[in-house]
């Protein structure tokens, strides 16, 4: 023990301006976050700039603090004085260890209770979850950082290194990008994220009893390898039709989807540049029948495959969607892309296409009513949310984690608010629901410098085809329907859309189905919109926060 | 030159003609067939020898000779490629951590901590070792005139060598290991290190590898050569004197040098009537026989004693093994 606390003491000598800029920093952190809470905003354009790159320089100043107090005893080359000392190797690395929690750790967990308190919300029973917040800063940002230290020698090397790792990750994406169906399976992931950890703290390992510097390097190297390869051997296809299974009797479909033929795009002049130059995106209007008022229905995964002349046959592959299906919608537009040259080729010509949709069915909890009450409202789980009219939206500030999984649905219409009771009469879509969704599990803390959550809940409602999507402003006086959404299961479906022109599914610019809707006298965005505006809200609505 | 305590239970290898002190078994660095190559290139080649207990050992050798290749396989820094290594009878293998408690090792180009003031330099390290020796430090600190409020960095090259002799020496190391510790300082600095390691010598066993003979020769009890990786030979520094000689035979008659001489002389040549040779096994009956053999009668023989310098330049220029 003597050992490691000499060595602190040292450590704690010498390198006392990093850490002290990093407690600065956390400082100015800690005093910044509510006033973000508030959208207080300073008007001195380079402090504001410097507030907002605020969480990157803290990591810089936090990567840099744990590169110096390792390289103090370098493990790289074979003159450092301290390898013929009387140093203990795991007394050194918890000595090392020692000063990050110190510096570090204690100052983040510190400041995270601060923030806490600052936004009012329980400290005590958030304790263990920010425990765990500091375990995965442990194991994310100190692991890499001691990592790429254990293998450099000095700020140089260090910074080459995470330079190199930079551009390998981004070179790992590129691939990821060029793999068909690869970034739909989230196993892969997992798979990933526990290669890096186990990578990390191998070298780290390794460097602190043997100081074997190429083979940690080596390792590292390998490590990488294994990434890419996991990345390009997994068996994408046969996983996704692992996880979306054909119903069955026991798992039959939440919903049943028809493709309707009578929905086209116009063919006309499209202005240039409007979608990606190798990519054409495709959109397939669906019928909706047979949803339950109890239901969710979560697209989440297509696959178009087309029967092309000559026998010759094409595929998407899997991409991902994120369409969400709750009671009352009877359409959906489920998008795919398909390569350009191969568009170009056949975009007149009948195609015989079948869809594959993987889907995730969830059944709604029991839902809790709750009224919208000025400018404020409380929502289960202990989100507090301030109506920002700006945007017609919630911010919501809750701790440690979002709101999720979640299912919120306005009643509608309010009589109080006239613009809604204006909508109703004007618009037949206007009394559908309006609903928020997030479907995401809920797995613990947020990996965040704050402990409080801020985000964001709209609600939308479709119109027109329900290939429109607006977001409404929230009134006081609205009830809101919070329901937990419970994953039942998930299924494919596949459907067969017999031949199709792709042309008459590629989205015009501007937007123009056929048959056209019939549109009302006042497009419905205008109408709405004017909501926001003071001097025409009727309702108890007040601009947002203090 | 320090005598070589009489308690060194003389034990002569196979081979080993020197009388070279070796207790296998307690020597504080033995070594066995050991050698290291970095990639095709072969640093060090079936290295067998013994640095015995309380000895003065010097190592010695041209530039690239495999020294610091040596100094730093035993000081677990580098891996030996094959054969062994034993530090104070544990395998240089694991020589870590509290094995250092023992050992003080001082390499010319050590990186020190340059930020540290010397007298925290030397604060630091007291509580690593439980046998330093706060009298022995500040005697130490005092002898080399150590500013123990200057910081590291700013200390010239030979403060600093003597900054980090003065922090192996104190907690009274059984084995000191120092490799070129006189490299690059002026002679007063040199000659301070020096008269600090033979009054250390006796207590402890000092293993140190230097190009400055002159130095060497004053406090090294044994005395080994190195060359391309291979031992020329290991030996006391009493017997190395008393085996090389210079000797100059004066002929009646300019004689060309025969080509069948002995393997044991060096750097034979002939300048009219005189030839000159290293005899790197002196014995004057059997070397006046040799020369009686192939020279006939000699009108004079002169036997000259070597300078360490004479015996390192003569064996660097031989291409064989003189042990």
């Amino acid at each position: 023990m003597s050992q490691i606390l000499n060595i602190f003491q040292k450590d704690a000598r010498h390198h006392w301006p990093e850490v002290l800029v990093s407690w600065a920093l956390l400082s100015v952190y800690v005093w910044n976050q509510p006033r973000k809470w508030a959208n207080q905003t300073v008007d001195i354009r380079l402090v504001s700039t410097l507030l907002n790159m605020l969480p990157a320089l803290m990591f810089v100043a936090w990567a840099f603090l744990i590169a110096r107090l390792v390289q103090g005893e370098t493990l790289v080359g074979d003159r450092q004085f301290w390898i013929t000392r009387p140093y203990v190797w795991y007394k050194l690395l918890a000595a090392k260890l020692l000063v990050i929690l110190m510096s570090f750790h204690i100052p983040l967990f510190i400041s995270q209770i601060v923030l806490l308190r600052l936004g009012k919300f329980p400290v005590v029973s958030s304790l263990g979850s920010l425990v765990l917040i500091q375990f995965m800063f442990a194991s994310i940002l100190v692991a890499g950082a001691l990592a790429l230290s254990v293998v450099t020698s000095g700020i140089g090397q260090a910074s080459l290194a995470l330079l190199i790792v930079f551009l390998l990750t981004l070179g790992i994406a590129g691939i990821e990008s060029l793999i068909p169906n690869a970034g739909m399976v989230d196993d892969v992931d997992g798979v990933q994220a526990l290669l890096y950890i186990a990578c990390c703290v191998t070298i780290v390992l390794l460097q602190y009893t043997r100081r074997r510097t190429l083979l940690s390097r080596m390792v590292i190297l390998g490590t990488i390898t294994v990434m890419v390869l996991v990345l390009a051997l997994t068996p994408y296809e046969p996983i996704l039709r692992h996880n979306y299974p054909l119903a069955t009797k026991d798992h039959p479909l939440p919903a049943k989807f028809t493709f309707d033929r009578t929905l086209t795009f116009a063919h006309g002049e499209r202005l240039p540049g409007r979608w990606v130059e190798e990519e054409v995106p495709l959109e397939l209007p669906f019928q909706v029948a047979d949803l339950d008022d109890k239901s969710i229905v979560q697209l989440q995964a297509i696959r178009l495959d087309l029967e092309l002349s000559g026998g010759r046959r094409w595929t998407s592959h899997w991409h991902a969607l994120s369409n969400v299906l709750s009671s009352g919608r009877t359409r959906t537009w489920p998008g795919v892309s398909v390569e350009k040259k191969l568009y170009d080729e056949i975009k007149d010509t009948p195609v015989k296409a079948r869809v594959s949709l993987g889907m995730r069915w969830f059944r709604l909890g029991a839902a809790t009513s709750v009224t919208v009450e000025g400018d404020r409202i409380s929502l289960p789980g202990n989100a507090q949310c301030v109506d920002d009219m700006s945007l017609n939206w919630l911010r919501c500030f809750s701790a440690l984690k979002q709101l999720k999984p979640v299912f919120i649905a306005a009643q509608l219409p309010n009589p109080e608010c006239r613009v809604a009771r204006e909508a109703t009469a004007e618009e037949p879509w206007a009394a559908s629901a309006a609903t928020y969704s997030d479907l995401q599990a809920d797995t613990g803390p947020e990996f965040d410098l704050s402990p409080v959550q801020d985000f964001s809940i709209g609600l939308s409602r479709f119109y027109f085809y329900e290939d429109h999507e607006i977001r409404l402003p929230i009134c006081s006086g609205t009830r809101l329907l919070v329901s937990r959404p419970e994953l039942q299961y998930a299924v494919r479906d596949e459907v067969d859309l017999g031949e199709i022109t792709l042309a008459n599914y590629h989205s015009t610019f501007p937007r123009k189905v056929i048959p056209p809707v019939q549109r009302p006298p006042r497009a419905p965005s205008d109408s709405l919109s004017r909501n926001i505006l003071p001097e025409v809200v009727p309702c108890k609505t007040r601009i947002a926060a203090d | 030159m320090r005598a070589f305590p009489a308690s060194c239970g003389v034990q002569v290898s196979a081979g080993d003609a020197s009388g070279t002190c070796y207790s296998i078994g307690v020597d504080p660095i033995q070594t066995e067939g050991l050698s290291k190559r970095f990639g095709r290139v072969r640093a060090l080649e079936g290295l067998r020898f013994s640095v015995p207990q309380g000895a003065v050992h010097a190592l010695v050798g041209p530039n690239g000779a495999g020294k610091t290749t040596l100094i730093k396989i035993l000081m677990n820094i580098f891996r030996a490629s094959s054969g062994s290594a034993s530090v104070l009878g544990v395998d240089s293998k694991k020589i870590s951590g509290k094995a250092f408690e023992s050992i003080g090792y001082v390499s010319e180009n050590q990186q020190l901590p340059g930020w540290m003031r010397v007298g925290a330099f030397l604060s630091y390290l007291r509580p690593f070792y439980p046998t330093w020796d706060r009298g022995l430090e500040e005697q130490l600190v005092k002898h080399f005139d150590l500013p123990l409020d200057r910081k590291l960095k700013q200390l010239s090259r030979g403060m600093q060598m003597k900054a980090a002799l003065a922090s192996a020496l104190a907690f009274r190391p059984k084995l000191i290991v120092l490799d070129e510790p006189f490299s690059g300082l002026d002679p007063l600095v040199r000659d301070e290190l020096g008269k600090a390691l033979m009054e250390r010598a006796g207590d402890s066993t000092i293993f140190v590898s230097s190009h400055d003979l002159a130095e060497i020769e004053g406090f090294a009890t044994h005395i080994a050569y190195l060359d391309s990786g291979s031992l020329r030979f290991s030996e006391e520094m009493a017997s190395l004197n008393a085996r090389f000689r210079e000797v100059e035979l004066s002929l009646d008659a300019p004689v060309a040098i025969p080509k069948d001489l002995p393997a044991n002389w060096l750097q034979a040549g002939a300048m009219d009537c005189v030839v000159r040779f290293v005899d790197a096994a002196f014995n004057q009956e059997k070397l006046e026989a040799e020369i009686a053999q192939r020279f006939g009668p000699v009108r004079k023989v002169e036997y000259k004693p070597m300078s360490l310098r004479a015996v390192f330049i003569a064996t660097a220029k031989s291409n064989q093994k003189v042990l």
